[in-house]
């Protein structure tokens, strides 16, 4: 790539110093046309980019009655004091960069990486990476040095490398430090912003938590979790009175596990918690698995006969499953209500709260009956309106219960109004028992 | 016209402030002799009376009755715009709507005025016979105030019991019974702590504390209250402003209950 094409494609940084030397190395050109077209370059940018040139001057000056040699590098302004102090005075581009700013040098032709930098969002011009790749980069710093210029002006870049490097570090490291705000800065902005609004929050109103924003997230996650153990713990006291409605409403199998979460739940939650798991398990598989599973279970406890009616009903149910949803749901509420007759009639007081409210929708259920009606099944069709009957006359005391808040509510209110009437007869009855305000009107006549 | 002007708006202010509980609205009725208000409460349980004299003001000048119906509310607003010490004068032309309030600094180096919308009152002048009462007690302001604040906190009702050995206040609740006993004081240095009584005959009568509290708001425009009973007749609390009238109260007694 020519170094024409280079300059027309901005592959050159003159942010950093950009040395002639480093030019004639890396194109293989010649000095006069790397001049010529660093300086038609330099024209063509001119108006609106400043450019800051350093010259090489070569002369003869007199020092302590001797001419001596001077070979210096010297910025454009003072390139005509030089004229004037030497005789014979040559000079040539040495270095060129844009003006106006402390710029690392230039050694690294690598505007890619710069372009990507500053697409990234990044300000960092040249870091440290970008000094590492100077010496990978086939350009060589001490170019001056080979450049046929004596050891002074070497000496002097160097000093201006040292002096640009030096200053460079710095800004480096504040580059750096940029950076990682920047990086960083999504997090700890939002950490940060969280921090102030949390201590502010906590500043105000509660003392404890004003402390590190990770004690505030602690806090937040203990707060959190015991809201979520309160929904829980509510979710399960509340269970009892709706919650087999919305199991009903969830899985369209609300007998099957009115029968059997009452069972388990309410009977044996208690006892342990790894038998409230397996409930949910069922209840997250489909209801076909979940009926087998129920009768795998309930086949235990169920007598023979039971076994061949599960057997035919299972079948039923394979058969049904294809075309009907709510089908297996009924034959599991028929089947827990059987098992209810003969063996688990016990535990319907503690699942009357929460069956009473899917019994309404066992009773209104049609599917129960057209399915008991096709197979003949008579002692499950009883079931559902057995329990039902059951429960509602188990669940009645207890709906009493629900009910009776709001039969006590008045009930309450009612007792209320008697304690606070008395309280309120007391003081107003004993005084309007006693006396009786007076009127004004009835002792003053108008005029 | 009508200009009366007062050598401290304190006295006004106070005057405000006893009346404003009870009264949401009053009518001022002005003449030559002074100005005179009337008002029931809603309730008309209680009844204010106020008697300023003409010749209690520094200037006082009414061409012509005038009545003018307040907002006690608004013109206490007004008051407290007012310091102690500054002259307030109030003025109304006649038939005018508004009333103009003027508060001078002492220096006269600042003058402010405001003036007020007057309002049409339904008055219900009521006739208050002159009554030779039975008991009249005369007492501390400061001592009544501090004996219905505290029967008050027993009981919605106090019964005043006036006898030849002293006047006693009683007020009997949930909490328990309160009793607070006055005797006629002897020789007093000081008259604005004595306590006189003058008796014709026991008279015991119940009262409401809401009231009697909302009277004692007067208590800092006198020293002396006068407790004026009678059987069957309303109470009169009475305090005097010095130079310039006074302020009455009127309550009537809680009667038994015979229906009950």
């Amino acid at each position: 790539m020519g170094l024409k094409k280079a300059l027309n494609n901005c592959l050159i940084n003159f942010d950093c110093r950009v040395m002639v030397t480093d030019l004639l190395e890396e194109y293989k050109l010649s000095y006069k046309e790397v001049n010529d077209t660093l300086e038609a370059y330099i024209k063509g940018k001119e108006p609106a980019t400043r450019f800051e040139k350093r010259f090489l001057v070569h002369g003869t000056g007199q020092t302590n009655g001797t001419n001596d040699e001077f070979y210096t590098i010297v910025q454009e302004s003072k390139l005509e004091d030089w004229r004037t102090k030497l005789r014979d005075a040559q000079w040539q581009l040495y270095s060129v960069e844009i003006a106006g700013g402390s710029k690392s040098p230039a050694t690294v032709f690598r505007p890619m990486q710069h372009l990507e930098v500053q697409l990234a969002g990044v300000e960092r011009r040249s870091g440290t990476r970008i000094a590492e790749d100077r010496a990978t980069n086939g350009v060589q710093n001490s170019g001056p040095s080979t450049n046929g210029v004596q050891k002074a002006p070497t000496a002097m870049n160097d000093g201006f490398k040292t002096a640009t490097n030096g200053f460079r570090n710095p800004s480096n490291s504040k580059e750096n430090t940029e950076t990682e705000l920047m990086k960083t800065s999504p997090k700890e902005q939002a950490s940060k912003g969280k921090a102030a609004k949390k201590g502010s929050i906590n500043s105000f109103f509660s003392p404890a938590g004003a402390g590190a924003p990770a004690a505030s997230n602690k806090s937040k996650e203990v707060k959190a979790t015991p809201s979520k153990a309160n929904t829980m713990d509510t979710f399960f006291k509340k269970q009892p009175a709706g919650g087999a409605a919305a199991t009903a409403v969830k899985k369209l199998s609300p007998e099957s596990q009115t029968k059997k979460s009452p069972e388990s739940q309410i009977k044996k939650s208690p006892d342990s918690q790894a038998k409230k798991s397996p409930l949910n398990e069922e209840k997250k598989e489909s209801t076909a698995n979940m009926s087998i599973q129920l009768f795998d279970d309930e086949s235990a406890e169920s007598s023979e006969e039971e076994k061949e009616l599960n057997k035919i009903r299972r079948k039923v149910m394979a058969s049904d499953n294809e075309f009907d949803e709510e089908k297996p749901t009924t034959s599991k509420r028929r089947r827990i209500s059987d098992s209810e007759d003969e063996e688990q009639q016990p535990t319907k007081k503690s699942a009357e709260e929460e069956v009473h409210t899917v019994d309404d929708e066992m009773e209104a259920d049609p599917s129960n009956e057209t399915f008991l009606d096709d197979d003949g099944f008579v002692v499950t069709q009883r079931k559902p309106t057995k329990p039902s009957k059951a429960f509602k006359t188990m669940a009645s005391p207890v709906n009493s219960a629900a009910a009776a808040k709001n039969k006590y509510s008045p009930s309450h209110s009612v007792a209320g109004a008697k304690k606070k009437s008395p309280l309120a007869t007391t003081k107003v009855g004993k005084e309007a028992s006693k006396s009786k305000q007076g009127n004004l009107m009835s002792f003053f006549t108008k005029k | 016209m009508f200009e009366a002007r007062l050598g401290q708006a304190t006295i006004l202010k106070k005057i405000l402030d006893a009346i404003k509980d009870l009264l949401n609205e009053a009518t001022f009725d002005c003449s030559d002799s002074g100005i005179q208000l009337q008002a029931m409460d809603n309730s008309h349980v209680s009844l204010v009376s106020l008697t300023l004299r003409s010749d209690g003001f520094d200037k006082f000048r009414c061409d012509r009755n005038l009545s003018m119906g307040m907002n006690l509310g608004s013109m206490a607003k007004i008051l407290k715009c007012a310091n102690n010490e500054d002259n307030v004068t109030m003025k109304a032309q006649d038939n005018a709507d508004t009333v103009t309030i003027m508060f001078e600094s002492a220096n006269q180096e600042k003058v402010s005025d405001y003036e007020m919308k007057l309002m049409n009152l339904d008055q219900e002048h009521l006739g208050i016979p002159e009554t030779d009462f039975s008991c009249v007690v005369r007492m501390p302001a400061m001592e009544f105030a501090r004996i219905c604040r505290d029967l008050s906190q027993f009981s919605e009702s106090v019964v005043i019991c006036c006898t030849k050995e002293g006047v006693k206040f009683s007020a009997s609740g949930d909490v328990g019974t309160a009793n607070i006993k006055l005797a006629q004081t002897g020789n007093v240095d000081k008259e604005e702590e004595s306590v006189t009584i003058e008796m014709q005959e026991p008279v015991t009568l119940t009262f409401a504390c809401r009231y009697l509290n909302a009277f004692t708001k007067a208590t800092p425009l006198s020293t002396q209250v006068q407790l004026s009973m009678c059987a069957d007749v309303p109470l009169v609390v009475e305090y005097a402003i010095k130079d310039l009238g006074h302020i009455r109260y009127y309550l009537a007694p809680k009667i038994e209950d015979n229906e009950t």
